[in-house]
């Protein structure tokens, strides 16, 4: 042993310094100009009118029948479902893609679609992104862009093949307590979901100073113009591989935030606030988008979280991530025959 | 002529403040355990601390044991474990060199490193692609005003420490607090 690496393995052995012991991060396999024929295909004009689209079925739909629950939380009458799962499954109809039903009865009835893309050499491993579609009120942010984001991903995606099995799930009754992800981490084999990308509220941007307010001991930054990527330690190579890809690829900012273990820790339960909890509790490797829509201006969970409040600019550059995040975990192969 | 109320009221607090300077005193000239140049004690105590960087935060509350070792009543040698939960959960290892005054009344201020292992909330910044899983360690200052003795006991409330780090690249910024310590002569 040289005199350096002997001298490093007494530093680090004494743990005296926070020496990095781990393989550097790379993005293995990384097709560029495959991940950019995928990403080119994202049109926002088409996101901006789905947004708008589920913003007025939710504003036209009744609210859910939850019996016992509502007397618990106000805001339950403003929730609804059901016209936007209807709306759902005639656009998956109109896309030709096949779907799954999963369902509950009891307490609160719910539903999860979802759809199958199957890989060509590794068809037993799944990347899974999902998003719900239930809303309080109109759910602009909350959820309509995490859900339009997740349909124009249905049309784009079919057109390629990829190594694994590309798996796009509707997620109901997140805003009561992620009904819908548990039901699906309950019923079906996770061993194989590779990893597992939750879109919740994709299109809230503002740039000037001081418009992201701080939260202590988080030093993100003090302008409103970042998705916010919440992993925990079971995801953190994965968390840091996408911050490569995005410095790669430029797509849009990011702040990443990995948890201590699964999250459960007094400071930390901020950080347990959607679809990702049931997975990470099942320690699966997943991460949470989101542009922090209970910091940002307040319209979470009110009247106020309208269209017009978001930016369709940056909404389609996190589609646009979230696809170049599929490509890559999914191991995007050619186009589709 | 009558005295003032205000003259009245000067006269009072003068009273007020003697007393609480011959408390004091005598406080500080209480028999003491048998003269020792070396002492020994073992201590719990109840703690809070934080480390804050661009890179990780770590800390929270909980508390541990220690050790200390008073010179002539004067030096001190302290070395202290705790388990603390917040941001994740970590192990803190303090060591510190320091005076404190002699007596019943003994206020003290000690310096060293901390060292915190285990596991917080990480941030990838521009300098870290990976949050640091090492140690997070800082050097500080410790004072303890509120530090009495009696006998074989020991008394320690509300002990701030403040001290600075670094996740290489990147500075550190630790602060805590002895909330409680109650340490015993051996």
């Amino acid at each position: 042993m040289t005199s350096a690496v002997s001298w490093r393995f007494i530093v680090s052995t004494l743990g005296v310094l926070p020496l990095a012991c781990s393989d550097p991060v790379t993005l293995d396999g990384f097709d560029a100009s495959g991940t950019s024929r995928v990403t080119e295909q994202i049109e926002s004009a088409r996101i901006e009118h789905d947004v708008n689209q589920l913003y007025s079925s939710h504003r036209a739909d009744r609210p859910i029948d939850c019996g016992s629950i509502c007397d618990a939380n106000p805001l339950v009458p403003s929730l609804s479902h059901d016209a936007t799962r209807q709306l759902l499954r005639e656009r998956l109809q109109l896309l030709r893609l096949p779907w799954t039903e999963q369902q509950l009865d009891q307490p609160v009835g719910l539903v999860n679609l979802y759809v199958d893309l199957p890989g060509a050499t590794e068809p037993e491993e799944v990347v899974l992104v999902a998003a719900h579609y239930d809303a309080y009120f109109g759910g602009a942010d909350d959820n309509s862009t995490g859900v339009a984001a997740l349909l124009e991903l249905a049309r784009v995606l079919p057109s390629f093949r990829f190594a694994r099995t590309v798996r796009l799930a509707f997620f109901d009754l997140e805003e009561l307590g992620c009904r819908g992800a548990t039901l699906y981490t309950q019923r079906v084999a996770l061993e194989r979901h590779r990893i597992v990308f939750v879109l919740d509220s994709l299109g809230s941007r503002h740039t000037g100073a001081g418009s992201q307010p701080a939260e202590f001991g988080v030093p993100w930054p003090s302008s409103a113009d970042f998705l916010l990527v919440q992993a925990n330690s079971a995801v953190a190579r994965q968390a840091a591989q996408l911050e490569l890809l995005n410095r790669t690829l430029r797509l849009t900012r990011l702040f990443t935030i990995v948890a201590p273990a699964d999250g459960a820790y007094p400071l930390t339960t901020g950080l347990l606030n959607g679809d990702q909890i049931p997975f990470w509790l099942a320690h699966v490797p997943t991460v949470n988008f989101s542009d922090t829509p209970c910091c940002r201006e307040h319209r979470m969970h009110t009247e106020r979280d309208v269209p017009e409040a978001l930016d369709p600019a940056f909404l389609t550059e996190n589609t646009r991530f979230t696809a170049a995040a599929v490509a890559y975990f999914a191991g995007v192969l050619a186009d589709a025959p | 002529m009558r005295r003032s109320s205000g003259s009245r009221r000067a006269r009072v607090w003068r009273q007020r403040l003697l007393t609480l300077v011959v408390v004091v005193g005598a406080l500080g000239a209480a028999p003491q355990a048998s003269a020792k140049e070396l002492r020994w004690f073992a201590s719990s105590h109840a703690a809070a601390a934080l480390q804050l960087s661009e890179a990780r935060t770590l800390g929270g509350a909980g508390g541990g044991i220690g050790a200390q070792a008073a010179w002539r009543e004067f030096a001190l040698l302290r070395l202290s474990t705790s388990f603390l939960m917040g941001s994740g959960a970590v192990h803190e290892l303090a060591l510190g060199i320091g005076v404190q005054r002699p007596g019943a009344y003994c206020p003290a201020v000690w310096i060293g490193p901390r060292l915190l292992m285990g596991k917080g909330m990480g941030f990838i910044t521009p300098d870290h692609l990976t949050p640091p899983s090492g140690p997070a360690w800082s050097f500080g200052v410790t004072l303890a005003p509120l530090r009495f003795q009696r006998a074989n006991t020991q008394l320690t409330a509300i002990a701030p420490y403040l001290g600075l780090g670094s996740d290489l690249p990147g500075s550190a910024l630790a602060v805590g607090v002895t909330l409680l310590e109650v340490a015993t002569a051996l």
